[in-house]
């Protein structure tokens, strides 16, 4: 008896360890950037790095007011949700119609996008986006960084739905259903905690997304990526106006993570088909 | 009698009527005919994508509105630094669109290509065109040099800004402690540099730039005060001459004995931090660091940073003299609205905003001010004339069309050099590619 | 949507036939497929490119989805705080990219870097990290995994998540020890979803760029220069754009033939 309890004892220790651990490697550049914040341009460069220190608000301040923060992460905001919302939109259901009937090619066509550096598209696309005058509007750089979030939407789905037992459907076609029925009422509840892995995903790759937004957008639709750089110059390197903005621009985004995740849940297959 | 002042009268007021015919927009004042019209150009809009500088932030930005206000002209100020500049300009530029209307241009960098690839718009019709340049522009009052480096192919195509030199920036109270003299040839830099090295407690006698593009512009004159240059008459690299080889031997040898670990690695920002974090005591530099010495929010080492010139070699001392200028881009459908953003923007009153900021300026009048002399340390100011009436316009690199391919191919044999390896070698297989380069691309 | 991504794809197998050197004066000239033989003949740095891209896909994929993999299963359980574990796991993906390859720049910086500092308290010796040819290579491995794990962690999180119970639960009746039911229960039915992430994880492993960039540049030489970034580097710095186009065209084939591979896998596990 005292074995077995010695040996849970062992494995709630051991699940600790590496829970803790994992999660402080993944965390502490982060944590240290956001330390870092909070000092002096002196006090970033010093050696050996200071744990304790007197925190300043200047650096946050800074950010704040002489930079149009609010406006860029508004930008941000619009441009991300908007097209991580396209892309479930068109994505959804296409990726279903791939993983039911085996669409495979309209797969792989929409993954080649992704396939190609950035690069290959910035020049093609300014010349036609000036010409249409939509440099510097919104659904530009929507439909831009769409290129990068559709296929991750419908790829990952796609798996998602293949996974979906296929009985379950096929009862539902049994007892009455149609093919969009089972669609909605079948697969997408239980495809939920892969919906909602890719709309983080997707929201994260938009709000990240540098090289399509430098390009694409002007003064008005400029995203925080970009206007991070707002502390790099031409000889010298503002540490605290870039980490605190970098931590301000994270928080939005680790919100709408935070409320999100306990979606990704166990599934709810369990029972259905016992019955 | 009257008949004939009947005639004079028509006649006058012919010429009247075709003067005022032919001075379109303008409305001079009562008695002010050489007055120049501000709000010639008005209701206009142009656009600018500049790098991101204390110049461009500190000083147009916030101006910009006295621009708009003057001359009723809107501007839009797209500020980068200076990769993310070089890209969206080189996106913009490419794809003929128009949709910028003026520039920043480091010279050295961008001037062949662009002169080459059509971009620029030549300058000197509009300094000419009375009713189009304020006659208190006064471009003469900008140092000779410094026109010069706006100069390409005796083309005239932009105003400079804030022209650099390289200085040695040296510790005053460490040397003072060790007792050396302040090093004026490359043999005591070097004595001195062994002697403030102090490995152990982490602290380096000399830094420079060590990576790879960057540093092509602090090798140049090691390569210069040995006698060497970058191209020859023809246009052929000079990189395996005895004096380039010497020069590139002797940086490798400065930077991986005396500099910190990761020298390859340093650009411009780290030599900054090290020299005003106090963790070396020796640099060879763009002039530009005194205004991050000197400021106390940034610096430890307030006041106690001396300027010198470069030490010399048997060939004297010699840097490259560079400068980012504004111009005008050929695709621009605003070219004389943006001219006059371009006047303004370097007029006698918004360079002499320059001083306070301790930003180097190109005009005479502004270095020669009172605010100016005093803003900035005695030794910077008269190293920075030694430098710029011995220095070589344009030479941070080869003046090449493929300026970045070729200072590439250089940069390779710099951090060759810096990790000790083969430096005869590496040098001649960056004259190889550099020939190539030439070749295929002048 | 498809005609957007379509045609610019077009337009640069199109320059790549072309010599062309950014200009508004002289525009592309034809040349056939010589870029192309340069390229593959010529080339000094495509093939050191190549190769190093493709150490950097294969590390960073067995990596992150095996940290992956780990992970999720830590992720899965039920505990105290699980909640703010499963978002605060995400921060490296969340945070930009740039901003957080420029702080583990001063981390790793070999006289003031804080991991440097970890090392010498344990008496180890101090790395040069990205200073250094020999050592550049596994520091952005480093870095990228760092970032890019939590990405596949959260597929895998989900796929998980979704699996049905009954397998499970007749494994445990029948007495499988833990390692027992992860190989033969949870492996096999992840299999399309391990697959995906591992495919996704390749492609933007093979177009590694945003660290690269901010932290080497390629270098220190030419050390650490990725395929992507000598891409950048010839479009963007060089704007030799016509050979930059054919760089493109075979480092999509490149990213079009290893993903190919990989959904052969997956076809095969469906």
């Amino acid at each position: 008896m005292s074995a077995h309890v010695r040996s849970r004892a062992l494995r709630a220790a051991a699940f600790w360890l590496l829970l803790l651990g994992s999660l402080g490697v993944l965390v502490f550049p982060f944590a240290w950037m956001v330390m870092g914040s909070f000092k002096t341009q002196a006090e970033f460069m010093a050696y050996p790095p200071r744990w304790w220190f007197r925190p300043t608000l200047d650096n946050y301040t800074n950010v704040f007011v002489r930079n149009d923060f609010l406006k860029f992460t508004v930008n941000s905001l619009i441009i991300a949700l908007g097209s991580t919302g396209l892309s479930l939109v068109l994505g959804v259901p296409a990726a279903y119609g791939i993983a039911r009937y085996r669409q495979t090619g309209l797969g792989m066509l929409l993954l080649t996008a992704r396939m190609a550096p950035g690069i290959a598209f910035l020049i093609p696309w300014f010349i036609l986006f000036s010409k249409l005058r939509m440099v510097d509007t919104y659904p530009a750089v929507m439909l831009a960084h769409m290129v990068v979030v559709l296929p991750l939407v419908i790829w990952v789905l796609v798996s998602f739905f293949e996974d979906v037992p296929r009985d379950l459907e096929e009862a539902g076609l049994i007892d009455g259903c149609t093919v969009l029925g089972v669609f909605r009422r079948i697969a997408l509840p239980l495809a939920r905690p892969g919906i909602v892995s890719t709309a983080i995903l997707g929201i994260i790759a938009s709000w990240n997304n540098f090289i399509f937004s430098l390009i694409l957008a002007g003064n008005s639709t400029r995203t925080l990526p970009v206007a991070i750089f707002n502390f790099v110059s031409y000889d010298s390197l503002n540490w605290g106006g870039l980490t605190a903005a970098s931590s301000i621009i994270t928080l939005p985004v680790l919100a709408m993570a935070f409320l999100v995740q306990k979606h990704i849940v166990r599934g709810l297959t369990f029972g259905a088909l016992k019955g | 009698m009257h008949r004939r002042l009947v005639v004079v009268a028509a006649v006058l007021a012919v010429i009247l009527t075709i003067v005022s015919f032919t001075s379109i927009g303008s409305t001079p004042p009562a008695g002010a005919q050489g007055q120049f019209d501000w709000k010639r150009y008005a209701g206009k809009q142009i656009r600018f994508l500049v790098n991101s500088h204390d110049w461009t932030n500190e000083i147009i930005r916030p101006a910009t509105a006295e621009f708009e206000q003057l001359t009723g002209i809107k501007v839009a100020w797209e500020i980068f630094p200076e990769d993310q500049f070089r890209q969206k300009l080189a996106v913009e530029l490419v794809s003929g669109s128009g949709s910028v209307d003026g520039f920043m241009s480091l010279t050295s960098w961008d001037g062949l290509r662009f002169m080459k690839a059509g971009w620029y718009e030549p300058l000197q019709k509009y300094l000419d065109n009375a009713s189009l340049t304020n006659p208190q522009f006064a471009f003469d009052d900008f140092f000779p040099n410094t026109r010069q480096i706006a100069t390409l192919n005796n083309t005239l195509i932009g105003v400079p800004l804030y022209p650099e030199v390289q200085l040695l920036y040296y510790r005053k109270d460490l040397l003072q402690a060790k007792g050396i003299a302040v090093p004026q040839t490359m043999d005591e830099l070097e004595a001195a540099a062994k002697k403030l090295t102090d490995k152990a407690n982490n602290f380096y006698g000399y830094v420079t730039r060590g990576k790879r593009s960057a540093a092509v512009y602090t090798l140049a004159p090691y390569i210069f005060n040995f006698g060497g240059q970058w191209l020859d008459k023809d246009n052929q690299p000079q990189l395996t001459s005895p004096a380039a080889v010497k020069g590139l031997d002797l940086y490798g040898r400065m930077l991986r004995e005396y500099g910190p670990p990761g020298a390859v690695n340093v650009h411009v920002y780290e030599v900054y931090d090290l020299v005003s974090q106090g963790r070396v005591a020796l640099a060879t530099e763009s002039s530009l660091g005194v205004s991050t010495f000197e400021d106390p929010k940034k610096s430890k080492v307030v006041g106690q940073v001396g300027y010198a010139r470069v030490p010399r070699g048997p060939a004297g001392s010699h840097t490259p003299i560079i400068s980012w200028a504004i111009s005008i881009a050929a695709q621009s459908k605003n070219k004389e609205a943006a001219w006059y953003f371009i006047q303004w923007a370097t007029s006698k009153e918004m360079v002499a905003r320059q001083a306070k900021l301790k930003i180097p300026l190109a005009r005479k009048s502004v270095w020669d001010s009172a605010t100016f002399q005093a803003a900035l340390p005695k030794d910077w100011l008269s190293s920075f004339q030694g430098a710029l009436a011995d220095g070589y316009p344009n030479q941070a690199n080869p003046l090449v069309v493929a300026v970045p391919e070729t200072r590439d191919a250089i940069g390779a044999a710099i951090v060759a050099a810096i990790e000790g390896q083969d430096v005869k070698a590496a040098a001649e297989k960056a004259q190889k590619t550099v020939a190539e380069i030439i070749k295929k691309t002048q | 949507m498809v005609a957007l991504m379509a045609f610019p794809l077009a337009y640069t197998a199109y320059l790549s036939l072309h010599e062309w050197y950014a200009s508004s004066v002289v525009g592309p000239a034809f040349v056939g497929l010589k870029n192309y033989l340069a390229l593959l003949t010529e080339d000094e740095r495509f093939w050191p490119a190549l190769v190093r891209t493709l150490e950097f896909t294969i590390g960073s994929v067995i990596l992150s989805v095996g940290f992956g993999f780990g992970i999720a299963h830590l992720l899965i359980r039920r505990f105290p705080g699980r909640g703010l574990a499963r978002t605060i796991f995400l921060l490296p993906m969340i945070a930009t990219p740039v901003a957080m390859a420029l702080v583990w720049m001063t981390m790793m910086s070999p006289t003031i870097g804080v991991l440097n500092y970890f090392l010498r308290s344990l008496g180890l010796p101090a790395s040069a990290w990205v200073a250094s040819p020999r050592t550049v290579i596994a520091s952005l491995l480093l870095v990228e995994t760092w970032m890019w794990t939590p990405m596949i962690t959260l597929i895998l999180l989900a796929g998980l998540s979704s699996l049905p119970a009954e397998p499970f639960e007749s494994a445990l009746v029948d007495g499988a020890s833990g390692w027992q039911v992860v190989w033969h229960v949870t492996l096999p039915l992840m299999r399309s979803t391990i697959v995906v992430a591992a495919l996704f994880r390749t492609i933007d492993a093979l177009k590694i760029f945003d660290i690269v960039y901010v932290m080497t540049e390629g270098g220190p030489g030419f050390a650490s220069e990725t395929l992507n970034l000598y891409v950048f580097q010839t479009s963007f710095k060089y704007l030799h754009l016509g050979y930059a186009s054919a760089l493109i065209v075979i480092f999509f084939s490149i990213v079009l033939g290893a993903s190919l591979l990989l959904l052969c896998v997956r076809r095969s596990a469906v």
